[in-house]
């Protein structure tokens, strides 16, 4: 009897025990989210960007090739001329309106393959978690990364 | 030679690549190559225009068979373009030496081309980019740097011209040459820096500029009104028609997100062939005209207040029943806009005959307010156009009469000067002022206004002196004509017009002197004071000159509006009923309708707004009309619908009638509904809907239905195509028009 509950339960429990202490002393697989997180690969594809060139002109020309190669449709360009008083990008064509519903958007990267200046990346920003629908329509101004620093002279 | 309609083409027999076919004698073999589905990849050849053979792209390998069945192989490729069918010709078009050559053509072309196709507004539907795909290298062995032109350099308000871009194939400088006939287009300079441009660069100003943004096969030509709007993987294209005047150009509307964004032509070789004029594909966009009427109004404290469209129903048919029952049929009235489609006035004039019982309907804007049924254009038995489009290529004199051309009917005047410059058809012009048209006719009648009845006498006098006895003969009625127009001798018609007995003379003669004769007359005749006698003189000249049985030569009366065709087969007349058919004849109709209708005849437009004037008319119903401003006598629509009691407007826009409204109902935009059209040469087209309606509009034939439906109880139509059903079993000749029928060409509807 009392061999039998030696048997089936203590020495299970110790063999369970074993491997947790010895997991105890090995390095983690798991980090601390939110207070930590994870670095991610390189070429990871999440949370688009709109670059800029380093003059800070944007590098879209709203030419719409990403919204055309978008299997879910779900990026929305409208273009304007640029004029030499309101330039946004270098020649005749810049984005007015730039919007990526993210709600719809399967992290594909056709958009980046398609875009013929380098302009929309998608990159390693993965939390996009949100309270309304609305909020997930990223605008134009969401998604352009920021004025690059101006240097004192 | 004009071009004879009915003429059977000699077939000869050609083989290409390898199957043997039978086509026209001198049919260009790029075009033969299409019936086998062999791809030939064209740049400067356009169908509708002269071959050059500028571009070499359309290069296959020919040869002849010869006698002893051997096939004689001509050393070089040769451009398919240039190169009509003949007896025993035999074409290759995807042998290693044409690919090879279609290859460094398109290398060749590339050199200096900027390939900026992401900003290019051709992106995606480019001829360049296209062919380059299928058949061009994948890459070029070019390094150099490339030349650099003037981009997006402004030639009109609504062309924009990328000189980089251009691959010099000529479409537009030979389009401003050959169909437009304003060569207003040069190639200017030489070797790499050719450009198209104005001769002098000033403006490029044409009224069929637009054109030239369609056929140019690359992106150099461009429209500054779609300039970057969309991407054609952005667009939902549909099929429709233009409705800005009675030729009905077929159309494609190309709408992003609901909202119009450009107009390209549809081709129909019957109508259009492949044009547009600027006024129909520069149009404002009026489903988004800041002045739309919304939603149903009622008029309430002085001002238009919204409400719902029951209200609006209920309001309209309380007042109509009101004061008919107290003051007889007359007291309500309903005037008809020429731009609702043929259900819409079919509905319309059965609202007013089958509900209200009253025959005050019209629909005309002009001065001509006469009765139709009466004998006076009887070539073709009703009051319709004669002839076709494409009769204007195979009668030998067209003759313009009081029409300035170019503004009223722009299709007719390129079909016109194509004649003319295609088939040595000549033409001859008459109006109080030089004219486009004046630059290919061979005589011009250049008029005191306001005298065309005197000149047509003139004419026919002068005519009856010089027509050969045998073609007089048998001429109904010929003593009569002759004394009708005996005192009006090349003197009196001098000094009545102004034209000179020499002029009118040789007008004459070359009237006589033709064997057929397209007769266009337009609005000077329509405004005409006495134009009742002025259509009948113009009937007698047609038959006098032996073509009002003809099929390529007649009297064509044309309308001014979209739909001012089917509104007279419509029967939106105050004493005609659909299908041409006079009051006395209203049995059949009231066989289909189910009711009796009444037999009195209505008031025509002017005498329903004299009637308003007076107070006898107490109710007014306007639809698709705005007759303060385009009514012939602007002052007295103005009057009478300020003071008639009860006015009712439906309409796209909140036009200077519907100011003065006591209802206003919101009507759909063309492009926001389906229906038909009938244009100037009595084809029914269909239009399609291409963006959602704006606000509450809804299409006017379904407003007239449903407030038919509250009056008399019976089952409404659901749908235009219903409607048109209904239209067939009333006016059989519009039996062929049915919706089945119409297909993306359209029908002509004939009599008997
Ligand atoms: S992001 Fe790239 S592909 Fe998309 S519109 Fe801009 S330039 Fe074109
Ligand atoms: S014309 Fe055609 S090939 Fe040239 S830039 Fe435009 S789209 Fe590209
Ligand atoms: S502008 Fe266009 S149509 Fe005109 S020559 Fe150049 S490529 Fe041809
Ligand atoms: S298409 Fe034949 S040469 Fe241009």
């Amino acid at each position: 009897m009392i061999a039998e509950i030696v048997n089936d339960v203590v020495k299970p429990i110790g063999t369970g025990f074993k491997t947790t202490l010895r997991h105890l002393f090995k390095p983690k697989h798991t980090v601390n989210y939110p207070e930590a997180k994870k670095e991610q690969f390189p070429r990871t594809r999440w949370r688009h960007v709109l670059l800029r060139y380093e003059s800070g002109l944007e590098r879209c020309i709203g030419c719409s090739l990403c919204a055309g190669a978008c299997p879910v449709r779900c990026i929305f360009v409208e273009a304007d001329d640029n004029t030499d008083q309101q330039r946004y990008s270098p020649g005749e064509r810049y984005a007015k309106r730039y919007e990526i519903n993210m709600l719809r958007c399967i992290f594909c990267g056709y958009c980046q393959d398609a875009c013929p200046t380098g302009a929309i990346v998608l990159r390693e920003d993965f939390e996009l978690a949100d309270y309304t629908r609305e909020a997930f329509v990223y605008t134009k101004e969401m998604l352009l990364e920021p004025l690059p620093v101006q240097e004192e002279i | 030679m004009p071009r004879p309609k009915h003429a059977e083409p000699k077939l000869v027999n050609i083989e290409i690549n390898g199957i043997a076919l039978q086509v026209p004698e001198g049919e260009y073999l790029v075009d033969a190559a299409k019936r086998v589905e062999a791809d030939v990849p064209v740049f400067c050849y356009h169908k509708y225009m002269e071959a050059v053979g500028m571009c070499r792209m359309c290069l296959v390998d020919v040869g002849y068979k010869q006698p002893d069945g051997s096939v004689r192989k001509m050393p070089k490729p040769q451009a398919s373009c240039t190169l009509p069918c003949s007896e025993g010709m035999v074409a290759w078009t995807e042998t290693e030496q044409i690919i090879k050559d279609r290859k460094a053509v398109l290398e060749f072309l590339l050199i200096n081309h900027p390939l900026d196709c992401p900003i290019c507004d051709r992106g995606g539907e480019c001829p360049l980019q296209n062919n380059t795909q299928f058949y061009g290298p994948s890459t070029s062995r070019y390094i150099e740097i490339k030349r650099h032109l003037p981009k997006s350099l402004p030639l009109s308000d609504h062309v924009m011209l990328d000189l980089e871009r251009c691959i010099q194939c000529g479409r537009c400088v030979r389009f401003t040459e050959e169909v437009s006939g304003d060569a207003q287009l040069a190639f200017l300079f030489r070797g790499a820096q050719t450009q198209p441009h104005t001769f002098q660069l000033t403006e490029f100003n044409s009224r069929f500029s637009g054109n030239v943004i369609e056929i140019c096969p690359v992106g150099a030509l461009t429209s500054r009104r779609y300039r970057f709007r969309a991407r054609p993987w952005d667009i939902v294209t549909q099929k429709t028609i233009c409705t800005g005047c009675s030729n009905g150009c077929n159309i494609y509307l190309d709408s992003r997100g609901g909202e119009m964004v450009r107009i390209n032509a549809r081709e129909n070789p019957q109508v259009n062939e492949t044009w547009t004029c600027d006024k129909g594909k520069f149009q404002p966009n009026i489903m988004r005209a800041p002045n739309r009427i919304q939603q149903p109004m009622i008029r309430k404290d002085g001002a238009l207040q919204p409400v719902e469209w029951h209200e609006a129903y209920a309001l309209i048919l309380e007042r109509f029943q009101d004061e008919r029952d107290k003051g007889g049929v007359n007291a309500v009235a309903g005037f008809a806009g020429q731009r609702m489609t043929n259900e819409d006035l079919y509905l319309f004039q059965k609202l007013f005959r089958a509900g209200f019982g009253s025959n005050n309907i019209d629909h005309r804007l002009t001065r001509y307010q006469g009765d139709l049924n009466k004998d006076l254009y009887t070539p073709l038995g009703t009051f319709a156009p004669q002839n076709e489009m494409r009769d204007l290529e195979a009668t030998s004199l067209i003759f313009i009469f009081g029409s300035d051309l170019i503004d009223e009917q722009p299709m007719v005047y390129l079909r016109a000067r194509k004649a003319w410059h295609r088939f040595g058809v000549k033409a001859l012009v008459a109006y109080p002022v030089p004219t486009e048209a004046e630059h290919f006719a061979e005589n011009a009648l250049r008029y005191q206004p306001g005298s065309e009845l005197a000149l047509a006498s003139g004419l026919l006098r002068a005519l009856l002196g010089l027509l050969p006895a045998e073609k007089l003969d048998g001429i109904e009625g010929l003593e009569k004509i002759r004394d009708s127009v005996a005192s009006c001798d090349p003197g009196w018609v001098e000094a009545q017009t102004g034209v000179a007995p020499g002029v009118l003379e040789r007008a004459a003669r070359m009237i006589a002197d033709s064997p057929s004769m397209m007769l266009l007359a337009g609005e000077k005749v329509w405004n005409h004071r006495e134009a009742q006698t002025l259509i009948h003189m113009l009937t007698q000249i047609t038959r006098v000159t032996g073509n009002a049985d003809k099929e390529e030569g007649g009297l064509n009366l044309m309308p001014l509006a979209a739909n001012g065709q089917g509104a007279i087969d419509m029967g939106a007349l105050p004493n005609q009923l659909p299908g041409y058919r006079s009051l006395a004849e209203k049995a059949s109709l009231e066989a289909v309708w189910g009711c009796t209708l009444p037999t009195e005849p209505g008031l025509a437009s002017d005498a329903m707004f004299q009637a308003c004037l007076e107070s006898s008319v107490k109710c007014l119903y306007i639809a698709g009309a705005n007759p303060v401003a385009e009514h012939y006598d602007p002052t007295l629509a103005a009057r009478a619908v300020q003071s008639v009691e009860f006015l009712v407007v439906q309409d796209v826009l909140m036009t200077e009638t519907a100011q003065y409204a006591d209802v206003a109902l919101p009507a759909c935009a063309f492009a926001e509904r389906e229906g038909t059209y009938t244009n100037f040469e009595r084809r029914a087209q269909r239009t399609w809907q291409a963006v959602p309606p704006t606000g509450e509009a809804k299409p006017d034939w379904r407003i007239f239905s449903e407030l038919l439906l509250r009056l008399t109880q019976q089952t409404p139509a659901f749908n235009p195509r219903e409607v048109m059903k209904e239209v067939g079993q009333v006016f059989p000749a519009y039996a062929a028009c049915a919706y089945d029928h119409l297909k993306d060409q359209g029908v002509r509807w004939q009599q008997g």
